[in-house]
């Protein structure tokens, strides 16, 4: 071998055994050299466009840890508002599947929880101006969307959403975001994306499915509202 | 306390970065910047199981190797001699080569940023290896004042691989096979009673032909007040292991010797004494010097 790393045993060497490295202590001399002659070639301090970059990965990082904070507090105005755990708990994902797609909008210093009560907020109000129109939509397009049930919420960190929203296609991801967190409806996002209603229908149905599955939800009838739930949101508020 | 993500990996940026450029040349900076994006898409890529340095090391080569594992080193119009001698070496095993010696990981580390077992890191090591000796394997001239020792000499050098291009006993001999067979390094012998003939034959050998030149003796001051800069001084006795080292380190870097002007003066003397009585291990010279 050419050289020993710091980790080998000493052998002694075979008739093919080459050394860069010598017995221990000239091993070092080698990593010594080769460190002083790139050190030449790239030295000084980091350029701008790097230390530009580690800039926005800190801030990026500070996002998700506030984000992360104040879902309890995102959790309690939501359960004022709804009245329903499960339908607070809903509300929640939809919120924070909003503000994770517009990150970039936010501006570090700012209020994060009032822009994220507003957004839950808006999503709360256009949920019902969506139940009070929707007559053509057989399926119930709030009902369709992402629903974990309150027992998995302990589990959802908005990092494994992240992830998980990732390693979908773009088609799929595309579509979740704007049918949940949007809240276009179908018809909507089929002339957007220009294709068929059944098409968004089942990039939607897959999307929920991949995200069961990287989640670690079990079954696809855990991931969406029981019978019951469908009816209530049926069910025009007075 | 759970550390951010940047906090982990700030502290390795710098000897990544150098790590980058060794592995890629000109394109090492965009290849870190890949990866600070897609941290920044993606915390949670980086392994927190892991030791930081570690899991950073990983991540990147599994970026890199994503990327541009196949490409040839893009090289910048100055790049020097060990960049050539990487560029030699092929994709996955100059990334064991790297991590093991300019990074000082241990093989066991390698094995896990790489992915893979320790017996695939030596495996890799050894392609790595061979693939930069065949660009080293010298042709060595022997400078020896000691008939008897020639023979030695020789020997140790076709051990190591590498071929002897001509064993001179005097300062005529040397200066007329230098001439010949114009070798790659010149090693020689300087016995404590000797009259400095080697010296001066290496000096002269330096005049037309530019090539490291390893001094073995028992006394490295004769050599260190005389106007011979090698790129190496051996001290006798020595481990083959460590000659072996120095010489394939002299090629490796493609080191130079030198003559320096005028006679040595008094004050270097005294120094260059107190320094060889003070070290028992074999001496090397302080700094070798890069010819580029």
């Amino acid at each position: 071998m050419l050289f020993e790393t710091a980790g080998s045993r000493f052998s002694p060497a075979a008739a093919r055994d080459r050394t860069l490295c010598g017995s221990r202590g000239a091993g070092r001399d080698v990593s010594k050299l080769l460190r002083q002659y790139y050190d030449r070639r790239v030295s000084g301090p980091l350029p701008e466009n790097l230390t530009l970059l580690l800039a926005q990965l800190v801030e990026a990082e500070a996002k998700h840890r506030q984000l992360l904070e104040l879902t309890p507090h995102l959790k309690a105005f939501a359960i004022s508002l709804c009245h329903s755990l499960d339908h607070a708990d809903d509300l929640v994902q939809t919120t924070l599947l909003k503000a994770w797609s517009h990150r970039d909008d936010f501006v570090m210093g700012t209020n994060m929880k009032a822009w994220l009560f507003a957004i839950l907020r808006n999503s709360f109000l256009s949920e019902i101006r969506k139940r009070k129109y929707e007559v053509e939509d057989q399926d119930g397009g709030f009902a369709d969307c992402l629903s974990i049930p309150s027992a998995q919420l302990g589990h959802l960190m908005i990092m494994d959403l992240s992830k998980a929203l990732d390693s979908l296609s773009k088609d799929q991801r595309e579509v979740l975001i704007l049918i949940c967190a949007e809240g276009l409806s179908y018809d909507e996002v089929a002339s957007r994306c220009g294709c068929a209603i059944g098409t968004i229908k089942s990039r939607l149905n897959r999307a929920r499915a991949k995200l069961c599955g990287l989640m670690g939800v079990k079954g696809g009838h855990e991931f969406g509202p029981d019978q019951k739930e469908v009816s209530l949101a049926r069910t025009p508020l007075g | 306390m759970n550390r951010t993500t940047a906090e982990l990996v700030e502290p390795h940026l710098p000897s990544l970065r150098r790590f980058s450029y060794a592995l890629s040349g000109e394109k090492g900076d965009a290849n870190l910047a890949a990866l600070l994006e897609l941290l920044i898409a993606s915390q949670g890529a980086l392994r927190r199981d892991l030791a930081p340095r570690k899991a950073v090391f990983q991540l990147f080569i599994e970026l890199w190797s994503a990327a541009s594992a196949k490409e040839p080193l893009a090289q910048s119009k100055d790049a020097g001699v060990v960049e050539t001698r990487i560029a030699a070496v092929g994709g996955r095993a100059r990334q064991a080569f790297l991590l093991a010696a300019l990074e000082d990981f241990s093989e066991r580390d390698i094995a896990v940023v790489l992915r893979t077992e320790v017996e695939e890191v030596r495996r890799l090591l050894d392609i790595a290896s061979s693939q930069i000796f065949e660009q080293i394997a010298a042709k060595i001239l022997l400078l020896e004042e000691d008939a008897l020792l020639t023979l030695d000499m020789e020997r140790l050098v076709e051990e190591m691989g590498h071929k002897v291009a001509g064993a001179a006993a005097n300062e005529w001999e040397a200066v007329i096979l230098a001439k010949r067979a114009k070798p790659d390094l010149v090693l020689m012998d300087v016995s404590p009673g000797g009259e400095n003939s080697a010296i001066e034959a290496a000096i002269e050998i330096l005049d037309t032909l530019k090539v490291p030149i390893i001094v073995i003796t028992e006394k490295p001051e004769r050599v260190a007040d005389s106007r011979l800069h090698p790129a190496f001084i051996m001290q006798k006795p020595f481990e083959p292991r460590d000659l072996e080292a120095m010489i394939n380190q002299s090629l490796f870097f493609e080191m130079s010797a030198s003559v320096r002007p005028g006679a040595a003066s008094p004050a270097l003397r005294r120094n260059s004494v107190r320094r060889a009585r003070a070290q028992r291990q074999p001496q090397f010279c302080a700094a070798p010097r890069f010819s580029s």
